[in-house]
């Protein structure tokens, strides 16, 4: 009995204790009221210092697409986490970090080894390292302060076109920062993040289009309205910036990597009779392997790749061809896709031996599947690579 | 011997023990200690770790159908007399303490780090002792009670962890297998001995669990299925971190969040995270559990309340001043207390074995 | 102290023992010797007393304590020998009749007084199944139960307690289902009991619970005469006290709760997702308000990004802190909560309205409180009445997880809600323990666990209340032997 006493008023001094941390807020604690949540941040350099751009999730901006870039906050520091703490000190803000799933590199960042702020990021408790990574054309900040009719938040219809693509149309070679860390240290130390560019709406203006867009709004302008094409991919060997894959070679390269089931292949100048036509093909499904074989004493790349297709659009009507299913791939379309295909990786494969960035993680296979001949053909594979592409489009329904 | 009725362990609650407690103490920090060593066979180190503590639950279940009812400290007392018991008791308070150590200061640092999002607090993981001292003052029918329950919730929270992280897991990262050798593999092994030897509470077990038929066959299939987990996690973190994996200090709640349905949705992985904080919490507490009734036996404590009080205070005491020298504490645990854990959770069961004084088939044999 | 044969005596005695104003007394003369009743206004039919007791005593050649107890035209008759004996007759309702020159008397029902008619208990309205509730009168529902169950083995011990009060206790089993010792446990513990009054059952649960300063209740409660039928047919002892409509059950297990009377009238599918349903209306009766003031202190990212900013939308310019404003809006609700429960029903219902919608809409709009703060408490307050009879209980540890998670965070959170199983497992009443048939795991009983298996297949007496009768269906057996 005396114990059930001692325990109950352990237990109602606990619950005093309780009280009294509930009440007066944990002492002082930094809850939501004082807390900046951080949806995108955006690296520059300017002059030889970082400048990191932030995109505050302000409520009230959500409601107006003009507010976008009053939610927009720029600092500079020697390092990247340095300019983040500056603009906590700036604003009075606590900047929470875990909402943040952008992190924009601009273009002049590009120049140096990127890895030295993206480190940071995938060290860091603060931010979660699943947040997508991409560069830019032109100024990361003035892609944040871009205006777009896709979202009141301009991070928010980026992470949209990164987003999406994964297991969908394959448009685009979205990249988190862990994955970009783990090729940099990886043994062949190669990685790649999508490249986006700002399109004003319309298509008059790219590129800088945003930039000026700032200088407008400072002195009372319109912004223009921007859209983003994510669809070039940048490849980078020991943090550098070495090469770029262009919008079919980045469709390519992820319809062997991942399962695709909405993308769209571009075929043209098809001949049919006399004439030359474009087909567009919807690629509904695709089973693609890419091994890496020895053969010889030599290393052979064996890409097999089905791409289950229907005819989606063509640029001439045919009143005899209309009546036809979709599924009925006809044999010129299908051997000029097989075509452009091989093209595509051949350029891919091109591209990885100029640079030196191994996008096609070959050094990976050689290590895994290979080990013994691992030393011996590491430095030299690119070079010494036979391909061997054997691509087959089937119609489905 | 007589089983109080509600104070036994079945061979069920047992298996269920295993599953929700092994688990679950090996997902936060291990990952990121056996990778130092073994890198991407460190899931060949979890299983050799798991198939070593097999040999403590044989050599448990072996002595239990030896000794029928008997609990572990008359087996002691009855070979290596009273005092060899208090000794061999006492070894093991300083085993669980040492291990409880490792493994509250692992809590104390995941929850700080990744759980709260301000600087925290000296009041932030002060519950954690109450709950311990609280758990510890239970009776043992209570640990199977809690086991029955919390088992659902380890599988269903692991399942969910690695479903969500089962796509974006390279499983040929750990290609070549035993690329590493054999001597970081054992070295891995070592080093993860502060957090495997689960199977040695049951030695302070088979005094409460009533004969029962075909015993064996129901432990080992739930004791290896508890131990798939651990080895799954290293395979998935090695898998998912692969050059990375190296300087990741927690695993738990890395390996979920790059899954496309997080991406879009949100942090829902935190359901199962918070499920084996739940079940983690729990078992964390076991070693000091067992210290508190390695007093008991040895001093004859009638209040367990204030044992466990004592030995709660005396590791609260130890985390306090360690708080600098974690780091420090952790790497001699893994470098030089692994031989310690070795040698009691490992070496002494199966010493154990050549105890046969007292047992029920010499009786039957004095008998006839 | 026996019954004088002299009635000057007796009417001396009786008038110290029972001299209150309700006390009635009537005189008169048959064969030459004085008949004197005794019997209290407002307990007793006086048409019955006049037609059946007074009528043939008047037609007595010889007055004798037989020839009296011959002629009462009463099916409830007894002798009394002390005085004693007729103090605690007349305060039961009794009409007790002395003669001059008898040495003894005769004590006849002609109760009547007034009471409720059966209804349908408001806190167990269903759809499906019986609608008859438990009364005040212990007799009605002994009756309502004797109908249900019509065998020998459905005892009930009647006994009285309350010094004052005089309340009839009945515990009702049925024998050779009921564990052995339970019954004996629970009358024991019954007959031990000594205080001024029990009024209701609640105060004898207290005298018959085995831990006194615990959180949870310790006894099952029903209104309904199906349930405690069904119930004790489980192996559990039913306790109607006379003046209460609430029947007591132990042994207690936490799940009967969560079961309704309704689930064993419908299909088990809709049971199960109602039992399951109640489970998690629970839980976030329990946890929601906790979580959310922890998200919005320690842990902002376990909630959506879209979720989180309507959050900042709505906590934009209120004075108080996150921990203040769902402390404040829970002592609202909890108000509000006491208030329409205690008022008269009008009034109670525009104390809803006004709390409801005008208090929590202008508290909103003033930027007292944010709406989802208001959302959490309402619907944390409607889940928790998915099981209404663990209302009060669950309503405190609301309480205690909110200082808990506002105080230390989620992870204290997840320990407080660890404890309190830790709690709930060490936790046994009557030798049973509370979170059976989940810890201990008794598979067999886990057919009428929260997923429900048919009835048909519920063959066996649940093995939790230890029954020595285990088999209670051979339904199944027969079907077979049918088939076959």
């Amino acid at each position: 009995m005396k114990n059930k006493k001692i325990g109950i008023n352990v237990m109602l001094f606990g619950l005093i204790f309780c009280a009294l941390l509930y009440f007066s807020n944990n002492f002082g604690l930094i809850d939501i009221e004082k807390t900046a949540i951080i949806t995108a941040i955006g690296l520059d350099m300017a002059e030889n210092e970082y400048e990191v751009t932030v995109q505050i999730a302000v409520p009230q901006a959500s409601n107006a697409t003009k507010e976008n870039d009053k939610a927009v906050i720029s600092a500079t520091g020697a390092t990247a986490s340095e300019a983040l703490h500056q603009i906590g000190d700036i604003t009075g803000w606590y900047p929470n970090l875990g909402f943040c799933n952008l992190i924009v590199l601009g273009e002049d960042l590009l120049v140096g080894d990127v890895n030295v702020c993206v480190d940071y990021f995938s060290k860091t408790l603060k931010l979660q390292d699943s947040a997508c990574l991409t560069a830019c054309e032109g100024k990361a900040k003035d892609l944040l302060k871009a205006v777009t009719p896709l979202d009141s938040i301009s991070s928010f219809a980026i992470q949209k076109i990164l987003l999406k693509n994964p297991g969908m149309t394959s448009d685009v070679a979205t990249v988190d920062v862990k994955t970009f860390s783990v090729g940099y240290f990886s043994n062949a130390a190669s990685s790649h993040m999508p490249f986006i560019r700002a399109i004003e709406v319309g298509g008059a203006k790219s590129g800088k289009a945003a930039g000026e867009g700032e200088e407008q709004s400072g002195g009372g302008g319109q912004d223009p309205e921007m859209v983003f094409d994510a669809a070039y991919t940048a490849m980078f060997k020991d943090g550098y910036f070495v090469g770029m894959l262009d919008d079919h070679e980045t469709k390519t390269f992820n319809v062997l990597n991942e399962k695709v089931n909405e993308n769209f292949f571009i075929v043209d100048d098809v001949p049919i009779g006399e004439n030359k036509e474009n087909f567009l093909l919807n690629v509904s499904d695709n089973k693609c392997k890419v091994k890496l074989d020895i053969e010889n004493g030599v290393p052979v790349l064996k890409v097999n790749a089905r791409l289950f297709v229907r005819v989606e659009d063509r640029t001439a009507y045919q009143k005899e061809e209309a009546l036809k299913s979709n599924a009925l791939l006809p044999e010129p379309v299908a051997k000029k896709a097989q075509e452009d295909f091989v093209k595509y990786m051949l350029g891919i494969v091109k591209k990885c031996r100029e640079s030196g960035c191994d996008l096609l993680e070959l050094d990976n296979k050689l290590y895994r599947h290979h080990h013994k001949e691992y030393e011996r053909m590491r430095r030299t594979l690119y070079d010494d690579l036979q391909l061997r592409v054997n691509v087959e489009f089937s119609g489905v329904k | 011997m007589e089983y109080k009725a509600n104070d036994h362990f079945r061979i069920r609650n047992v298996c269920l023990f295993l599953i929700a407690f092994l688990p679950a103490t090996k997902i936060f920090l291990l990952p990121s200690v056996m990778v130092q060593a073994a890198r991407s066979d460190m899931w060949i180190s979890a299983a050799l770790n798991v198939l070593l503590d097999s040999l403590t639950l044989v050599a448990a279940l072996v002595l239990w159908k030896r000794y029928e009812g008997r609990d572990y400290y008359d087996i002691l007392s009855m070979n290596l007399g009273k005092t060899g018991a208090n000794i061999v008791y006492a070894l093991y308070f300083l085993c669980f303490v040492l291990k409880s150590y490792t493994l509250i200061s692992e809590q104390k640092l995941y929850v700080e780090r990744t759980l709260y999002e301000n600087t925290t607090t000296f009041f932030t993981f002060l519950p954690f002792f109450f709950f311990c001292g609280y758990l510890a003052s239970k009776k043992l029918f209570v640990l199977g009670r809690l086991a029955d329950i919390m088992f659902l919730i380890t599988v269903a929270s692991l399942v969910i962890l690695y479903a969500l992280s089962f796509a974006n897991t390279d499983f040929g990262a750990v290609l070549p297998v035993g690329v590493n050798g054999i001597g970081k593999i054992l070295s891995s092994s070592l080093r993860a001995l502060n957090w495997f030897g689960d199977s040695v509470y049951l030695f302070f077990l088979i005094g409460r669990i009533p004969p029962e038929k075909k015993a064996f066959i129901k432990l080992l299939p739930s004791y290896f299925f508890a131990g798939l987990f651990p080895v799954i996690c290293m395979l998935m973190f090695y898998g998912t971190f692969s050059s990375l994996a190296m300087r990741q200090e927690f695993a738990l709640t890395e390996i979920a969040k790059y899954s496309v349905a997080i991406n879009n949705i949100g942090r829902f992985d935190y359901i199962a995270i918070f499920g084996l904080l739940f079940t983690g919490g729990a078992a964390m507490c076991l070693p000091l559990y067992f210290a508190t009734e390695c007093l008991v036996k040895i001093f004859g404590f009638k209040k367990k309340v204030f044992v466990a009080l004592g030995v709660t205070v005396l590791i609260f005491a130890m985390i306090l001043l360690l708080k600098e020298h974690y780091a420090a504490a952790i790497g001699i645990s893994i470098r030089y207390l692994a031989y310690f854990f070795l040698l009691m959770s490992n070496v002494m069961p199966l010493l154990s074995l050549f105890l046969k004084k007292g047992a029920k088939d010499e009786k039957q044999k004095d008998r006839n | 102290m026996k019954i004088a044969k002299e009635l000057a005596k007796s009417k001396k005695k009786l008038k110290n023992l029972l001299g209150s104003d309700d006390v009635k007394t009537l005189s008169f003369e048959v064969s030459g010797k004085e008949i004197f009743l005794v019997f209290l206004d407002g307990l007793t039919d006086k048409q019955a007393i006049g037609r059946q007791i007074m009528l043939p005593l008047k037609t007595l050649a010889e007055v004798t304590l037989d020839s009296m107890e011959n002629c009462i035209l009463e099916p409830e008759l007894k002798k009394l020998s002390s005085y004693a004996e007729i103090e605690e007759a007349v305060l039961a309702g009794d009409t007790v009749v002395l003669a001059d020159g008898v040495a003894g008397a005769v004590s006849a029902s002609a109760k009547m007084f007034e009471k409720r008619s059966v209804a349908e208990p408001p806190t167990a309205t269903v759809l499906q199944g019986p609608r008859e509730g438990f009364v005040e009168t212990l007799q009605t529902n002994v009756g309502m139960m004797r109908r249900r169950l019509k065998t020998q083995d459905l005892k009930f011990e009647q006994y009285t307690v309350g010094k004052y009060s005089g309340t009839t206790v009945c515990v009702c089993y049925v024998a050779g289902v009921v564990r052995p010792g339970l019954k004996e446990k629970i009358v024991k513990k019954i007959r031990e009991i000594d205080m001024d009054a029990v009024l209701d059952s609640s105060y004898i649960a207290h005298f018959l619970a085995e831990h006194n300063t615990s959180l949870f209740k310790q006894f099952g409660t029903t209104e309904k005469p199906d349930i405690l039928a069904a119930k004790i047919l489980e192996g559990r002892v039913g306790i109607l006290v006379d003046g209460s409509p609430i029947a007591l059950t132990a042994p207690y297990i936490l799940l009967e709760d969560f079961q309704s009377a309704e689930d064993y009238y419908v299909s088990r599918y809709r049971a199960s997702l109602g039992r399951v349903i109640r489970l998690i209306a629970t839980m976030i009766s329990l946890l929601a308000p906790a979580i959310f003031v922890a998200a919005q202190l320690f842990h902002l990212q376990i909630i959506p990004l879209t979720f989180l900013l309507t959050i900042v939308n709505s906590i934009k310019g209120i004075p108080l802190s996150p921990s203040f404003e769902m402390f404040f809006t829970l002592l609202i609700f909890e108000v509000l909560n006491e208030a329409s429960v205690r008022m008269p029903k009008y009034v109670g219902m525009v104390v809803s309205i006004v709390g409801g919608l005008v208090l929590g809409e202008t508290a909103v709009n003033a930027g007292i409180i944010s709406a989802p703060a208001l959302m959490i408490i309402a619907l944390s307050g409607i889940c928790l009445y998915t099981t209404p009879e663990l209302e009060r209980q669950f309503s405190v540890i609301r309480v205690i997880l909110l200082f808990v998670a506002g105080a230390f965070g989620a992870y204290a959170l997840l320990l407080a809600i660890a404890a309190f199983f830790i709690y709930l497992c060490s936790f046994e009443n009557y030798d049973t323990p509370l979170l059976a048939p989940y810890a201990p795991m008794a598979p067999k009983d886990l057919k009428d666990g929260f997923i429900k298996k048919d009835q048909g297949d519920e063959v066996l007496r649940p093995v939790t209340f230890q029954s020595p009768n285990k088999v209670r269906m051979r339904v199944r057996k027969e079907k077979k032997d049918n088939g076959v």
